[in-house]
């Protein structure tokens, strides 16, 4: 499978494509206090590994969002800028805890031509060193017709 | 209607489209309450994410404030391994710089009592 370019142009793509991968990690559970803080998010799964561990899981669960912020940034890395990001549809399948990796990558999977710009819509996914599926779904961006 | 580069230069830069998952998710903890809109509570319960989709109307800009409106679009149970309740939202997110919406999307929770 290729490798499709970084900052493209719709001319330099193709379906099938892959997207170039992303590696982040390792996951700190000190992040999860600032993230907590932020949303006003009062659940014990994030903070409290007791609370996490009685409930059968084997640590403190890292926040969705911040999950989905490191899946954003490999695919708005990929864009010319950060916000020709058009839409994301994201399912969350497991849970990421303190110490994993993540790993990001997708697919291309259409291609559509505008009079401004250029959409590229891709399925987007995001996998712990296991190779367990965190995030899957889709993201769209659009590209400029011109470097 | 303001021009966008002006804005941004005036505020330095846009904040990162990474935030907008952030914003989104504080602005409907916001909208509701866990335990007089749904009778949850942490101390028995667990709350997690199930799907978000969101659409990008315009970047999010450093100092903006942003006012959130959010429906609930749909209650459920289901039953897989566990039985647990499925909470749909849907959303919208205005920036105060122009007024315009910023995010629109939908969000569901799985809530396990």
């Amino acid at each position: 499978m290729s490798i499709a370019p970084n900052k493209p142009l719709l001319e330099d793509l193709a379906v099938g494509m892959a997207l170039p991968t992303a590696k982040f990690g390792p996951m700190d559970r000190f992040d999860y206090i600032p993230i907590a803080l932020i949303l006003r998010d009062t659940n014990p799964l994030h903070l409290d590994r007791v609370y996490a561990q009685e409930r059968g899981l084997p640590d403190t669960v890292q926040q969705g969002p911040l999950n989905q912020a490191y899946l954003y940034q490999f695919f708005t890395n990929w864009l010319h800028q950060p916000w020709d990001l058009v839409s994301t549809d994201i399912r969350f399948s497991a849970n990421v805890f303190p110490d994993d990796h993540l790993y990001c990558g997708g697919e291309i999977e259409a291609l559509e031509s505008g009079d401004e710009h250029d959409v590229v819509h891709c399925r987007v996914w995001q996998k712990n060193e296991d190779g367990t599926p965190i995030l899957t779904g889709k993201a769209a961006g659009r590209l400029p017709k011109h470097r | 209607m303001p021009d966008h580069h002006d804005f941004v230069a005036e505020a330095q830069h846009v904040a990162p489209p990474s935030f907008a998952p952030l914003v989104a998710v504080l602005g409907l903890l916001r909208t509701f309450d866990w335990g007089t809109d749904f009778w949850f509570d942490y101390r028995d319960g667990t709350a997690m994410f199930g799907e978000q989709s969101i659409q990008y109307h315009r970047p999010l800009y450093v100092g903006e404030e942003v006012e959130i409106s959010a429906v609930i679009s749909d209650v459920y149970e289901k039953t897989g391994q566990n039985t647990f309740d499925v909470v749909q939202l849907a959303f919208t997110i205005k920036g105060d710089w122009d007024g315009e919406i910023t995010m629109t999307g939908k969000q569901s929770y799985i809530l396990f009592k």
